[in-house]
C-alpha cells in the first residue's frame, strides 16, 4: 500500500513539474469551496475534483484503476476530468467581481485592472512557456519533419515498381520516415530508440547497433543487413566505412544531406532520386 | 498547401460541419408559448412570448450561431465515423470503401441539415432578433438572452451605443483574446515539436494510405500483424484525419501537424467561449423568483424582494459582458504558460494538438464540461425547455461515442466524469431523471467499450 502511495505521489509529483500549476488549481480550488454558492457549479468545479483526487490517492482504487482499468503510465490523466484551467480563471474571475465593491466607479476600474494584471502575472510566472526553444522549432517544410528526411525518402522512393523493399534508417530518421512515406518494411523502428522499450521489451537490434556504431566495416553492416532482409541501408556520412560492400551485393548510391544511401545493385535502376 | 487546397479545408472543415450542425442549433433557440398553459415570461423558459402564439428562433449574434453549429457538426462528424469505422475496422475492410461509405453519409447528413434548417425557420414564422432596449426595460427577460444577446441587448440603449456597456475595453479585451488564439495557431503551424508517438499515429495514416489497409500492419515496421490491433484499432482518429487530409488534398502528414492543429486550437477556444458566457451571463433575478412561484418553491414577497435587486442586476449585466474577454484572455494566457510538465492536458493542447488524447483532454471534456453546466440548470416545463434537454443528452452520447474515436481510455474517463455528474445531481436535485437519462445517453459508448474488452 505504501509503494502504490509513493508511485502515485511521483506521478502526481511529476504531473504538476517545475512550477505552481497545481498549488494554484488547489488554491482556486479551495475558494470555489467555500465560495461558490451554484449547486451545479460547485458539482462540477468542486466535488468532481475532490472524488477525481479521491480515486487517485485511496491506495485501493489507486491500484485498480492502475494496474486493472488503465495503466500507470497513463493514470495521471484522471487529472484531465478536472477543468484546471476553468477553476484557475473562473476562481479568479469572481475574485475579481469582488475587487472595489463600495467605491467610486474609477476607482473600482483602477483596483479591478490591477488585480487582474496581478493575477496575469501569476498564471505567467506559475509555470513554463509551452513555445520555448526546446520544446519548439522552425519548421523546415509543410510535414513538419526534419529535411533531411524527406530528402533522402524522396531519393529512395521507388518510382516503376510497387516492390515492397526492406530499409534500414539511423536513430535520427527512424521516427520520422514512415511519417512521410510507406512501402518499405524497416526490421526496427521507434521501440529500438527508445531506452525503456529497449531494457522492458528487449527491442533493440543488431543493425541499428551497427548504424549508430563510431565507424562502419562492410563486412559486418553488410551481412547484417542481408540477414535482415534489408535492401537499403542509410548511414551517417561523417562516419568512415571501411571495406568493399560490394562484395555483400551492395553499393554505395548517393550522399544527401549528410546521410549516405547503400542499397543493393538492381533497385537503384528504380529510386526516384 | 495551393489555393484550392485552402477552398477544400474551408469546405471539409468550416462549412460542411458548420451547416450539418445547424438543425441542433437551431432546436435549441426554439422559443415560444410554453404548453403547460403558463406565460413562457413568468416560467422557467428563456424565450419571449410571441403575441401570434408561434414558436421563434431567437436569433443571437451570428459568429455565436456560426460557432456552436460549428461545433455541434465537428462533434457529429466524429461520432458518425466512429460508428462507421470500427464495425468496418474490425472486419478488415479497405479504408477506401470506408472513406466513400463516410462521404456518401456526411453528404447526406448535410442535404438533411440544409432541409430541416429551412424548415425550422419558415416553421417558426421568422428568426427574432431580442433588441437591446426592449431586453433592457423587460423584467422578466429570460436569462438567455443570455446567449450572447445580452452582449449586444446591452451595448444598445433606444437605439444609441449604451456609454456604461463598457464597449471599448470589451472590445479591446476580445480583440487580445483573439490575436493570443492567432499567435498560438500561427505558432503550431509555423514550428515544429517533434513527438515520438507521431511514429505511431500519423504514420498509421501514412501506412493506411499507402495499403488502403487499417491497422493489421505494425507502424514501426509495416509487417503485416497477422490480425487487427485491436488496442488502437477503436480510437480511428487516424483514419479521420486521413479521410479529411485526402478530402482536402492534402498529404496526411501536414494536414495533421498544420491543418489539424488550426483546427483543434479553434475548436478548442470556440468551446471555452461558450463556457465563459455560461459562467459569466447574468440571470435576471425577477424572472428566476417568478418562476419559483409556479414552481412553488417560492413566495410573493421573494419577487417583491428580487425586483428590488432588479435595478442593481442591470448595472451588473452591463458589466458582466467584460469579464468574459478577461477570463478568455486568462485562459489562454494558462494554457501559453502551463507547460510545467509533458503530462499537463494544456502541454497536449499545444505541442500534441493533432493526437487523440489531446482532443480528449482539451475539446472532449471542456465539451462536456460546458453541456454538464447547462444540464444542471435546464428544467422541463415546457416543450422547447424539453427539446433544449434532449439536446444536451444527445450531445452527451455524441461525446461519448467521440471520446472512443480520440482516445479508448475515454471509455473509463468519460464514463466515470457522468458517473459523478449523474450521482451528485442526483443528490442535490433529490431527482433521478437527470441520472437516468446520462446513463441512457452514455449506453452507446458504454456498448462501444463493451465490444473493445471482448475484442482486445
Amino acid at each position: 500500500m505504501i509503494n502504490i502511495l509513493q508511485h502515485v505521489f511521483a506521478i502526481i509529483s511529476a504531473y504538476n513539474g517545475v512550477g505552481l500549476y497545481l498549488t494554484i488549481y488547489l488554491l482556486a480550488l479551495m475558494y470555489l469551496f467555500l465560495s461558490e454558492k451554484d449547486k451545479g457549479r460547485r458539482i462540477i468545479f468542486c466535488y468532481i475534483a475532490a472524488v477525481v483526487f479521491g480515486l487517485i490517492f485511496f491506495p485501493v482504487t489507486a491500484y485498480l484503476i492502475m494496474y486493472k482499468v488503465m495503466d500507470e503510465e497513463i493514470f495521471y490523466r484522471q487529472i484531465w476530468l478536472i477543468p484546471c484551467g476553468v477553476t484557475v480563471c473562473y476562481a479568479g474571475i469572481r475574485l475579481l467581481m469582488r475587487v472595489g465593491e463600495n467605491k467610486t466607479p474609477k476607482l473600482k476600474a483602477v483596483l479591478k485592472s490591477v488585480v487582474a494584471v496581478l493575477m496575469l502575472t501569476v498564471i505567467v510566472l506559475m509555470g513554463q512557456f509551452t513555445f520555448r526553444a526546446e520544446n519548439y522549432q522552425k519548421s523546415e517544410n509543410e510535414y513538419h519533419l526534419p529535411q533531411y528526411v524527406i530528402d533522402v525518402c524522396d531519393t529512395i522512393k521507388l518510382v516503376g515498381s510497387d516492390y515492397n523493399f526492406g530499409a534500414a534508417f539511423p536513430a535520427s530518421m527512424v521516427q520520422f520516415t514512415r511519417q512521410y512515406m510507406a512501402g518499405m518494411h524497416t526490421p526496427y523502428g521507434r521501440e529500438a530508440i527508445v531506452e525503456k522499450y529497449r531494457n522492458d521489451w528487449n527491442a533493440g537490434n543488431v543493425l541499428l547497433d551497427l548504424i549508430e556504431a563510431d565507424s562502419y566495416d562492410a563486412d559486418t553492416i553488410c551481412p547484417e543487413a542481408a540477414a535482415q532482409g534489408v535492401e537499403v541501408f542509410v548511414v551517417y556520412g561523417f562516419k568512415e566505412f571501411k571495406g568493399n560492400p560490394e562484395e555483400y551485393g551492395y553499393s554505395f548510391y548517393k550522399s544527401v544531406d549528410g546521410y549516405d544511401i547503400y542499397s543493393v545493385f538492381w533497385i537503384q535502376d528504380f529510386f526516384h532520386g | 498547401m495551393t489555393g484550392v487546397s485552402f477552398l477544400k479545408i474551408a469546405l471539409f472543415m468550416g462549412l460542411l460541419p458548420c451547416v450539418i450542425g445547424m438543425v441542433p442549433t437551431l432546436c435549441g433557440q426554439l422559443s415560444g408559448k410554453s404548453d403547460c398553459g403558463v406565460s413562457v415570461r413568468k416560467a422557467k423558459s428563456d424565450y419571449p412570448e410571441r403575441a401570434d402564439g408561434k414558436t421563434t428562433i431567437n436569433c443571437m449574434s451570428l459568429p455565436l450561431l456560426i460557432l456552436k453549429s460549428i461545433l455541434w457538426g465537428w462533434f457529429i462528424m466524429f461520432a458518425l465515423f466512429e460508428v462507421l469505422a470500427v464495425p468496418m475496422i474490425m472486419t478488415q475492410q479497405k479504408f477506401s470503401l470506408l472513406s466513400s461509405i463516410y462521404a456518401i453519409v456526411v453528404w447526406i447528413v448535410f442535404a438533411i441539415s440544409i432541409i430541416g434548417s429551412v424548415i425550422l425557420i419558415l416553421r417558426s414564422g421568422s428568426l427574432s432578433r431580442v433588441e437591446g432596449n426592449r431586453a433592457k426595460e423587460d423584467h422578466n427577460m429570460p436569462d438567455s438572452v443570455s446567449d450572447t444577446n445580452n452582449i449586444g441587448k446591452n451595448l444598445c440603449e433606444n437605439g444609441k451605443l449604451n456609454k456604461n456597456a463598457n464597449i471599448i475595453p470589451t472590445i479591446v479585451l476580445w480583440c487580445i483574446f483573439a490575436l493570443s488564439v492567432a499567435f498560438q495557431m500561427y505558432f503550431v503551424s509555423n514550428y515544429t515539436h517533434y513527438d515520438g508517438d507521431d511514429s505511431y499515429y500519423v504514420a498509421q495514416s501514412v501506412i493506411t494510405e499507402h495499403y488502403d489497409t487499417m491497422y493489421v500492419r505494425d507502424t514501426y515496421t509495416e509487417y503485416p500483424l497477422g490480425g487487427i490491433d485491436s488496442r488502437h484499432a477503436f480510437a480511428a482518429l487516424p483514419m479521420y484525419i486521413l479521410w479529411q487530409a485526402n478530402m482536402c488534398d492534402i498529404h496526411v502528414t501536414a494536414f495533421s501537424h498544420s491543418v489539424m492543429s488550426w483546427a483543434m486550437i479553434f475548436l478548442m477556444y470556440g468551446i471555452y467561449v461558450l463556457i465563459a458566457i455560461e459562467l459569466f451571463q447574468q440571470r435576471n433575478t425577477a424572472r428566476e423568483s417568478a418562476g419559483a412561484v409556479i414552481a412553488g418553491s417560492a413566495t410573493v414577497s421573494d419577487i417583491g424582494n428580487a425586483k428590488v435587486n432588479v435595478a442593481e442586476n442591470k448595472t451588473r449585466i452591463k458589466n458582466s459582458n467584460i469579464y468574459i474577454p478577461i477570463f478568455l484572455i486568462m485562459l489562454s494566457a494558462w494554457y501559453m504558460f502551463a507547460s510545467s510538465s509533458l503530462y499537463t492536458a494544456e502541454t497536449f493542447a499545444l505541442t500534441r494538438t493533432w493526437q487523440g488524447k489531446s482532443a480528449f483532454g482539451n475539446l472532449l471534456i471542456p465539451m462536456a464540461i460546458y453541456l454538464l453546466l447547462l444540464l444542471f440548470r435546464s428544467s422541463h416545463q415546457n416543450r422547447n425547455e424539453r427539446t433544449r434537454r434532449l439536446l444536451i443528452f444527445i450531445g452527451i452520447g455524441l461525446l461519448g461515442i467521440t471520446g472512443v474515436l480520440f482516445t479508448t481510455a475515454s471509455i473509463y474517463l468519460f464514463s466515470l466524469l457522468m458517473a459523478m455528474y449523474g450521482l451528485f445531481s442526483w443528490i442535490m436535485k433529490k431527482n433521478f431523471r437527470d441520472t437516468f437519462f446520462l446513463i441512457l445517453a452514455c449506453l452507446p459508448q458504454l456498448i462501444i467499450g463493451a465490444v473493445y474488452y471482448i475484442a482486445r
